[in-house]
């Protein structure tokens, strides 16, 4: 049953309880607890459902780049499934790093800091249902299996390498197993700094690492659903 | 406020207050007898009921035009005073009971004291009746309710009762009643089922002055239920399983092999400490216990009598009687259930065509004439096949559809060289004499399919065998499934117990019935998978399942467990929708369409099937083997 918590969790259990107590509920019966109004449209209000479930389980970070319950060390990441049970979008992490690079280690990265431990929470996002109406599924507390870790790396190496040797221009969404590497920018003319292949400075569109779907439906059948034989691939 | 529709105690209430006032007893009467009397078939019922009170042996009764133009019943019982018929004529007169605890220990059928004035005050109706020793008898006339004649009267010991003009005055009730056909009709089922609660008296049923129904006198249960039901049904029926008490409720009696089933539930009669009663919870128990083996829809045939305690029963709910209410719905389920399914578990029909039957089986069975309860009854089993074969008629040179064959006689030259030239003749098989019984042939259902001898396959998907008297053909496919399921069954009951989350725990919005019941019912469905949590008011959210059931409608589902528990106080939905996947799962794991085997596949599947329960049904219910009797292959061979 959804509770007013007034002050943030203390614990990873408490997160999770409350996490928990969101499932089976709509957007709409959450927004009522915070006290949130239910937009009509995501359009013009992109990262609501993020929000509404932030403020409902009592994460603190805000716009600072922290976790976003900085003393559990825990990222909130919502998964939004189709009426399939699809993800709808890929993930966001982190920003990519494109000047600088050459001595970032992996586990000083972003991306590891990010994925170390996550509170991944899915919720309904089919197309023809209302936003208060999309209800809350079952949350997963999540850090990366060795294995897991290690195809992350992988991936986030080869995509540093690509930076370095100045190629980031060639970098696709195609790019990457589970890790891709996509532009990042509020608008499209946003520009920074970066390196070519010759080693001049030129300017390129900001980028941002993402998981794949693949990723985050594995994750789902995984760990939420306990299907033993969920791949990735 | 405009209202859509009429609302007649509004309009009354907003008029002048009325005085209160005692109905005069006419009145009373008549609306009584709105209850107590629906249509011919409850006057019938009623002093049919009355007549077997009175100690009656034999009840004549008479009808003319459905019961609207007469009803007379007549019996042989005790009689009444002249001063005793006319109190019977006051409500409430009665000499069944007496106390208020007299209410808690009803053995008779009636006791309200209802019947005889309520149908007085809608017919023309007379008495005649005369007790046991006495020189004359009194004949009393009552018209609408009020008596307009009592007068001594000549004749035998017992009681008649004529009902004429039945609702003559009040025609909203006359307007009602069906064809004279259907009322008829009613009132024989009526009959039939006082006749099968009391094989000790005789029924006699005249109908427009034709003899429709004539059950003799008998010792036993077994040959009422000849007399009721037929040969057809009696052939059919098993004797129930002797399970102990349950909470000193005992159920026995008979029911019908999976396979023999109607489309209604006319066969079902059930008698609760003699009485005949209509009560969902052992409708329940009795679907429940054939689960797979009926299809949806059908019905068998089935007799059952319960001791339930007194105090565990009021039988007080409605004048008809034939609701009653149980307080512990769960026990009589139970008993139900476990006298019907422990039985057919063990398949007995199997044992029956496993050995040699004799004929013309002297009767053991005695009663002792009272009401019969599962206690008192002896429940032989019935001898199916006993005259099954002298109903049958020998037909000769049938050749229906014209293909030359050199078995029938326009072909003797075709016939005559059947048998290859130097072959050994055929060696006429053993006849079987009637009358006999082989100990040695005797098999018990235990071990039937495992004592067959396995002759070969036919069109790669039917098992040829033999047993003592008869050809027995078994679906492989059928019985590879019963197998499986079975095997998958007992694996999922142990050991794959797994629970499946549901991504989006799915919310269950229930009526205010519904939601109490859930309340209730949460440590069931706890203990079957499922994770249940209460969201407030009304509203649950279904968070895990069953992980067999995770593609199962889980809404309905849940809304009939819940209705039965509601009704019941326990469900088989849960039970049935897993069995409805495992079923579906044995059936892609059999073997299916033609397959060859060898003999010794062959065997170890007939081994197999010994082994499980259960085992002459495929999960869907479908027969597995069909057996031919030599003594009817024989017939067909004009042999006999």
């Amino acid at each position: 049953m959804l509770s007013n918590y007034s002050e943030p969790p203390e614990t990873q259990e408490d997160l999770l309880t409350r996490a928990e107590s969101m499932a089976g509920h709509n957007l709409a019966e959450v927004a009522a607890v915070t006290g949130d109004e239910v937009p009509r449209s995501l359009r013009r209000a992109k990262g609501w459902v993020g929000i509404v479930i932030e403020n409902y389980l009592g994460a603190t970070a805000g716009n600072r780049a922290v976790p976003d319950f900085e003393k559990l060390g825990v990222e909130l990441k919502t998964i939004p499934l189709d009426d399939t049970g699809k993800p709808r979008e890929t993930t966001y992490v982190s920003t990519v790093p494109l000047t600088d690079i050459e001595e970032v280690e992996w586990r000083e990265s972003p991306v590891y800091k990010k994925l170390q431990t996550v509170l991944w929470v899915p919720v309904q996002a089919g197309k023809e249902t209302p936003i208060g109406e999309r209800v809350v599924g079952r949350s997963l507390l999540w850090s990366p299996s060795e294995e897991e870790e290690a195809a992350l790396r992988k991936d986030w190496e080869e995509h540093l390498d690509v930076i370095r040797r100045g190629y980031i221009d060639n970098t696709t969404g195609r790019d990457g197993e589970i890790l891709q590497i996509r532009p990042k920018a509020a608008d499209a003319s946003k520009r920074t700094w970066t390196v070519n292949e010759d080693g001049n400075s030129i300017m390129t569109k900001p980028r941002g690492f993402y998981l794949r779907t693949l990723f985050t439906e594995y994750l789902v059948r995984r760990y939420i659903l306990g299907v033993s034989d969920a791949e990735w691939g | 406020m405009e209202s859509t529709y009429r609302n007649a105690a509004r309009e009354h209430a907003a008029k002048e207050p009325q005085r209160v006032a005692i109905l005069p007893p006419e009145l009373a009467n008549q609306i009584a007898a709105g209850e107590v009397v629906e249509r011919p078939a409850s006057v019938v019922k009623e002093l049919v009921e009355n007549a077997l009170d009175a100690g009656a042996r034999r009840i004549s009764v008479e009808i003319v035009d459905g019961g609207r133009e007469r009803i007379r019943v007549e019996d042989d019982g005790c009689g009444m005073s002249r001063e005793d018929a006319l109190r019977a004529l006051e409500r409430h007169a009665t000499s069944k009971i007496s106390k208020v605890d007299d209410l808690f220990t009803i053995a008779t059928l009636g006791f309200r004291g209802e019947a005889v004035p309520s149908i007085g005050s809608v017919s023309h109706m007379e008495i005649r009746t005369k007790p046991h020793g006495q020189l004359s008898g009194t004949r009393i006339q009552i018209d609408g309710g009020i008596l307009s004649g009592v007068e001594d009267f000549g004749m035998a010991a017992g009681t008649t009762i004529t009902v004429d003009d039945l609702f003559f005055n009040t025609p909203a009730r006359l307007k009602f009643l069906k064809t004279p056909g259907t009322e008829a009709r009613h009132i024989t089922e009526s009959l039939m089922r006082v006749g099968l609660s009391r094989p000790d008296v005789r029924i006699h049923l005249k109908k427009d002055g034709k003899v429709v129904l004539d059950l003799p006198e008998v010792e036993s249960l077994k040959d009422r239920i000849l007399g009721v039901m037929g040969r057809d049904v009696y052939n059919d029926l098993y004797p129930t399983f002797d399970y102990p008490s349950i909470n000193g409720i005992v159920c026995r009696g008979y029911f019908s092999k999976p396979g023999h089933n109607q489309r209604s539930a006319k066969n079902v009669y059930v008698f609760v400490n003699g009485r005949y009663v209509s009560d969902s919870t052992i409708r329940a128990a009795i679907r429940g216990s054939y689960g797979t083996m009926l299809e949806k829809g059908r019905h068998p045939s089935v007799v059952l009598f319960m001791d339930v305690p007194f105090s565990l029963v009021d039988v007080n709910v409605h004048p008809a009687k034939t609701e009653v209410r149980f307080h512990d719905t769960n026990s009589v389920y139970r008993a139900v259930y476990h006298a019907i399914a422990d039985q057919l578990a063990e398949a007995p029909w199997l044992e029956r065509t496993g050995r040699v039957y004799k004929l013309n089986q002297p009767e053991s069975s005695k009663d002792d004439g009272d009401i019969i309860t599962p206690a008192m009854a002896t429940f032989e089993p019935l001898d199916a096949r006993q005259n099954r074969f002298s109903q049958l008629k020998p037909t000769v040179n049938r050749n229906p559809s014209g293909v030359l064959s050199p078995f029938f006689e326009t072909h003797r030259d075709l016939q005559q060289g059947f048998a290859a030239a130097g072959a050994a003749p055929l060696s006429e098989p053993p006849r079987i004499a009637i009358g006999e019984v082989d100990p040695t042939l005797a098999v018990s259902s235990a071990n039937y399919f495992s004592s067959l001898k396995v002759i070969g396959q036919f069109k790669r998907m039917y098992i040829v065998c033999e047993d003592a008297t008869g050809m027995v053909i078994i679906d492989q496919h059928a019985a590879h499934e019963r197998i499986n399921f079975e095997r998958l069954r007992k694996l999922f009951a142990a050991e794959y117990k797994e629970v499946q989350p549901l991504l989006f725990p799915q919310r269950l919005e229930l009526d205010t019935i519904r939601a109490q019941t859930m309340h209730e019912s949460l440590d069931f469905f706890g203990q079957a998978g499922f994770e249940i949590e209460h969201f407030g008011a009304n509203t649950f959210a279904l968070k895990a399942v069953p992980a067999v059931l995770a593609k199962v409608k889980h809404e309905k589902m849940m809304a009939d467990a819940l209705d039965d528990f509601a009704e019941h106080g326990r469900s088989d939905r849960v039970e049935e929708a897993m069995e409805s996947v495992l079923s579906r799962m044995a059936c892609h794991t059999s073997v299916r369409g033609p397959h060859p085997l060898s003999t010794e596949e062959c065997e170890a599947l007939l081994v197999q099937m010994d082994e499980i329960d259960f085992k002459a049904n495929c999960p869907h219910g479908r027969p597995v083997y069909y057996r031919i009797p030599l003594m009817e292959l024989e017939s067909s061979f004009d042999r006999r």
